[in-house]
């Protein structure tokens, strides 16, 4: 992979073995309020298969945080920045490896954007390796404007204070054209990111009932996706196009280019230890 | 000491509807008065409120600097309209203009009782009348889009028509829904195999307070346009407030959406919208769109009062530029350096971005690029500043870009 090869070019040129500091990762979970992502978000299985890649499997943590909110709030970036500054500063991690999902990625990028809104924000910065995004929402969905469809000219003002979280709100194409242009780094025409932002790319669902494939992070999850599917373009993950996961940083790789039997991975199945993608996030660290 | 002035920070042009941007350089946007502290004081602070003064400065790779895309168009091939259970049962009409449409409902109320979606019934463009089995190639249940994690509202179902259904009229009913008196839903088309494609593109993604939001929309299938649409316009706020837009029709087919904006910021973070609906004959058929863009509503509450200066100060270069407040907030400066590199060739050295705390009145915002980022990327005069960007962080307004 070609993310790979310049880890290794960097070494080399560097003579600074990235293994003299302490490791450590961090997931950072999607849109929503979680109280114990790492059991309902990503499932055991798959964080601890992750972590098995670093010198010590003890250093890593599981955010979480209300991405219900917008991505610089204090309970979306705010909250990240807190619990990724104490886990550097307690743990004493000075190579950060963060694996993002979905939205997870925006609000990642919002601290890297703004480098100067926080000031816990340098020093997180300063301390990433890379990030890992998994299918990131870097450009929006069509899904969240089909979401919130008809909440003007339709609806009471009740409707449409009350309706749906600004995450979602943010997540619509529009608006995340508007902060692109204007708050985020990374995407076409902007400076790009302080640090690497590579995305993993999830280009379709599977829901034959037959295929046990499409039972992997949960059948009746990806049946839904099926019908969101019809929102979007031919290459998406049922929730995502492949432009918008690909839409910010780098894109490591198409789910098919890599993954055990070369399936897609579905907007569920990207945060979940389905073919081989667990052990693909491993070996990075 | 050697000091090179860079470029005038001067209002610049208005961003035009045709909305392709050469190379890197955004679209300019500078406030033409500053707010009165009032005026200043009813923007609230949703944004950052840390007193630390910070700066980053690091190099750039000008291999990563790619065109800048065209202003934002918003497109759409869908519409919805609000229907009420007892025209659920009677069976209301849509009109998708290629097979395949996909269909949502969605109970406006919480109360309004969920439909079953294996129970519709769709009268076909043929004039047969099908059963959800017949009729559907794909649907999901409430369950369905919930665990899927699409936050459509509660009790929320969809369905995709097969494609024998066809396309052209149909009627969608639900004979045995039980519901209260005055339950309503949201019936939502989403004609996906459609070339009528509704699109709407805003005049500036950025309205100042006292200024007026414009977007000119266009409905166009296989790449013309298809004349004779009429529509509704509204605004509408964070907040909740909503206005009414003028429409006009252009003489090239679109239309042009106007309203003034003397209002007050709102009182809830966010971008305002632009919504449009449309509706044109298309061989004798009513067809519908409906399409909405964002911007953001900012109160000026800070602007540049000189040139962005540039000195050398022992290798190292000093950025310093003045700013003039309306109100004590978080704010930061932003920009590109450019300088000659080793060949000779005209590029980007640093990304520049300083932010502090300043009160009402007139300030600078400093930053500093050090020598050995000059020095290791083999850079030398002349530097130029690019890309200059004022932002309030405190209220999360982008105040200045050019």
């Amino acid at each position: 992979m070609g993310k790979r090869v310049l880890v290794v070019l960097a070494l080399l040129a560097a003579a600074l073995p990235l293994s003299a500091g302490v490791t450590g990762v961090a997931f950072v979970h999607g849109t929503g309020s979680q109280t114990n992502a790492y059991v309902d978000y990503w499932t055991t299985s798959m964080v601890d298969s992750v972590r098995q890649g670093l010198p010590d499997p003890s250093k890593f943590l599981v955010v979480n945080c209300d991405f219900t909110q917008y991505m610089w709030a204090p309970g979306a970036a705010g909250c990240l920045a807190d619990q990724l500054y104490t886990f550097i500063t307690a743990k004493g991690i000075t190579d950060l490896v963060v694996i993002t999902h979905s939205n997870g990625g925006n609000v990642m990028r919002w601290i890297l954007s703004n480098p100067t809104y926080d000031w816990r924000y340098p020093l997180i910065i300063g301390k990433i390796r890379w990030v890992n995004a998994l299918a990131p929402s870097s450009l929006g969905t069509p899904l969240a404007n089909a979401v919130m469809a008809g909440t003007v000219f339709e609806q009471s003002l009740g409707w449409l204070l009350g309706y749906q979280n600004d995450a979602v709100r943010m997540q619509q194409t529009d608006w995340m054209a508007y902060y692109n242009a204007n708050y985020l780094l990374g995407t076409a025409g902007r400076p790009s990111l302080p640090k690497g932002f590579w995305d993993v790319v999830g280009t379709d669902v599977e829901t034959a009932v037959w295929d046990p494939d499409s039972y992997c992070g949960g059948y009746s999850l990806n049946l839904g996706l099926e019908i969101t599917q019809a929102w979007l373009n031919s290459c998406s993950d049922g929730f995502l196009n492949c432009t918008s996961q690909a839409g910010a940083g780098t894109v490591w790789f198409y789910d098919e280019d890599y993954t055990s039997g070369d399936e897609p991975l579905s907007h569920n199945q990207s945060r979940r230890k389905c073919f081989g993608l667990d052990v693909i996030l491993r070996n990075d660290l | 000491m050697r000091r090179l002035l860079t470029f005038v920070l001067l209002a610049a042009a208005a961003a035009s509807f045709a909305g392709t941007r050469a190379g890197s350089d955004p679209v300019a946007l500078s406030p033409a008065f500053l707010a009165t502290p009032a005026e200043a004081a009813e923007a609230g602070l949703f944004g950052s409120v840390d007193r630390t003064p910070l700066a980053d400065v690091r190099p750039v790779a000008y291999e990563a600097l790619l065109p800048e895309p065209p202003t934002h168009v918003a497109e759409s091939r869908e519409f919805w309209r609000r229907v009420s259970a007892e025209d659920l049962r009677e069976g209301v009409e849509f009109a998708a203009t290629a097979p395949e449409a996909v269909v949502r409902l969605s109970p406006v109320e919480s109360g309004a009782p969920w439909v079953s979606v294996d129970r519709l019934l769709v009268g076909v463009p043929s004039g047969q009348t099908l059963t959800a089995h017949e009729a559907f190639a794909r649907w999901a249940t409430p369950e369905h889009l919930r665990q899927a994690g699409a936050a459509f509202p509660e009790g929320t179902c969809a369905f995709r028509l097969a494609p024998e259904a066809g396309s052209g009229r149909f009627r969608l009913s639900a004979p045995g829904l039980d519901a209260p008196e005055g339950s309503t839903y949201l019936l939502h088309v989403l004609d996906a195999r459609s070339d009528l494609i509704l699109s709407l593109q805003a005049g500036s993604d950025t309205v100042f307070r006292g200024g007026g939001v414009s977007a000119r929309a266009w409905l166009a299938e296989a790449g013309s346009f298809v004349a004779g649409i009429s529509g509704d316009a509204e605004i509408s706020s964070p907040d909740g407030r909503r206005w009414s837009a003028e429409v006009r029709s252009l003489g090239d087919g679109s239309v042009r959406v106007d309203h003034p904006l003397r209002v007050s910021p709102a009182e809830r973070p966010g971008l305002w919208e632009v919504h449009l609906r449309v509706t044109a004959d298309r061989g004798g058929e009513r067809v519908q769109r409906d399409v909405h863009t964002a911007f953001a509503y900012v109160v000026p509450t800070a602007r540049p009062t000189g040139d962005v200066r540039l000195a050398v100060k022992k290798g190292s270069l000093a950025l310093r530029a003045p700013v003039e407040t309306a109100a004590p907030g978080r704010y930061a400066l932003q920009c590109m350096v450019w300088a000659t590199d080793g060949t000779g060739e005209r590029r980007p050295m640093a990304r520049v971005e300083t932010a502090v705390w300043l009160e009402e009145g007139r300030g600078v915002l400093r930053a500093e690029i050090p020598a050995g980022l000059i020095r290791e990327g083999g850079f030398h005069p002349p530097y130029e500043v690019r890309d200059i960007r004022l932002v309030d962080q405190s209220r999360l307004f982008l105040l200045y870009r050019n």
